[in-house]
């Protein structure tokens, strides 16, 4: 008995600290976009989206800069040389080597004692990434583990292309993720997925080492009028809708049989920002109440893996956290890659 | 369900007047079946019909025909 006690006194348990964000400042509104896609009004955006802007960045700025602005924002509130661990979630690299984390350490004066590594996920890669913290902070890999996600779809996306231009916004968000000696579970369990028969619904094709860019690509419109080249963002909206709707419910019904906790032991959900429709079917297929349900991406879009940590950011502003809530986040998207947790805050 | 009850829904999904809808229209050339409608029919059929049709079955149908059957298929079996 006296050993157990001294077990879990002994143990680490990971929990969120803080989370900060970074927007682009330069905002493309449906406004604007009504004026290159006629068909689609201001107002039919919004409502097809949930979406009045979102933000781009400038030809010149990457994810690195935008997680970097991030990262400062968090780290004027905490000790940077505490850092143990940097873990950059990314879909728009610096470079193909070296490693964009390492710049980033670098940039950010972090210690050089610091592991630092890339990931490349994309809606999936917040929940993806607090398992990763957690992993490291609870096995004393690292105290304090900085979770970097960022991404540049704009870069990747062809102004003729509405399908994709009215969803995408760029962005960046820091988390900083440290341990509590002796108190109870805070952040998991975990449950993930990965079907990468889906990697034709949602994949920029060239820029990788399978294709290189195609210079004078020629631009190609499909049946709905949306024109892009080979080298452009592809998404297959309906078949990604179809992913979502049939693998979501189950992987909530995996996380919460493995944290013995049923829906209505939910408090809040906050789920992958992809698109306003997309959260209405889930909401109203799982049954979750308005209060239950956090939809954030007005102002910011599908920011892909920073969308998670801004919904959340935003439900902690609004005050709609408690202390002891379970709180369960939903990651699903490009890969396909698909993965789940259960916060109990504090 | 019966042809006309699905081809109801079917309108609901492409936001278009009820009895408009013909079963031999060809969905490319409609002019109602985009892929905002065919996101919505997905929805529609999920939660309304509680069928889970991937999006690569639906894509094979050409007619409204097609996705009529395509439906009463799912519901029968």
């Amino acid at each position: 008995m006296w050993a157990c006690v001294r077990a879990n006194w002994m143990s680490k348990n990971s929990y969120i600290v803080d989370v900060d964000i970074h927007l682009p400042s330069t905002v493309l509104t449906n406004e604007e976009l009504a004026k290159d896609f006629p068909d689609w009004p201001a107002a039919k955006i919004l409502a097809k989206t949930g979406i009045k802007e979102r933000r781009i960045t400038k030809c010149y700025e990457s994810a690195s800069d935008l997680a970097v602005s991030a990262a400062e924002k968090l780290l004027t509130k905490y000790d940077r040389n505490k850092i143990g661990f940097l873990l950059f979630c990314t879909q728009s690299p610096d470079y193909p080597l070296p490693t964009t984390a390492c710049l980033i350490q670098h940039r950010l004066k972090l210690p050089t004692t610091c592991g630092a590594l890339d990931f490349n996920l994309g809606c999936s890669g917040f929940i993806y990434g607090l398992g990763l913290a957690k992993a490291l902070v609870e096995t004393d890999q690292a105290d304090n583990v900085l979770l970097l996600n960022a991404d540049t779809y704009s870069h990747y996306i062809n102004a003729k292309d509405k399908s994709v231009r009215t969803l995408f916004g760029d962005g960046a968000t820091a988390t900083l993720v440290s341990s509590t000696p002796g108190i109870a579970q805070i952040v998991g369990p975990f449950s993930y997925g990965t079907d990468g028969r889906g990697k034709d619904n949602l994949i920029v094709k060239t820029r990788g080492s399978r294709s290189e860019f195609v210079h004078n690509a020629p631009l190609e419109v499909d049946n709905n009028g949306n024109g892009r080249t080979v080298n452009d963002l592809y998404m297959n909206g309906a078949e990604i809708f179809s992913f979502t709707a049939i693998s979501v419910p189950d992987l909530i019904q995996q996380t919460l049989k493995k944290a013995n906790l049923t829906m209505g032991d939910i408090n809040l959900f906050v789920f992958h920002q992809a698109n306003l429709f997309i959260l209405k079917h889930l909401q109203k297929l799982l049954s979750i109440s308005d209060e239950k349900f956090v939809v954030a991406m007005e102002n910011s879009g599908n920011t892909v893996s920073c969308t998670i940590p801004i919904a959340l950011k935003d439900a902690m502003e609004k005050k709609r956290l408690k202390a002891d809530d379970n709180v369960m986040l939903v990651g699903f998207g490009v890969g396909y890659s698909w993965g789940a947790t259960i916060l109990k805050w504090s | 369900m019966n042809t006309n009850e699905l081809i109801e829904k079917i309108e609901k999904a492409c936001d278009i007047d009820e009895g408009t809808m013909a079963l031999e229209d060809v969905l490319e050339t409609s002019g109602y079946w985009d892929s905002m409608s065919y996101i919505i029919f997905l929805s529609m059929i999920q939660q309304e019909l509680g069928l889970n049709i991937p999006a690569s079955e639906v894509a094979k149908c050409k007619t409204v025909t097609d996705l009529v059957g395509l439906c009463k298929s799912k519901l029968d079996v």
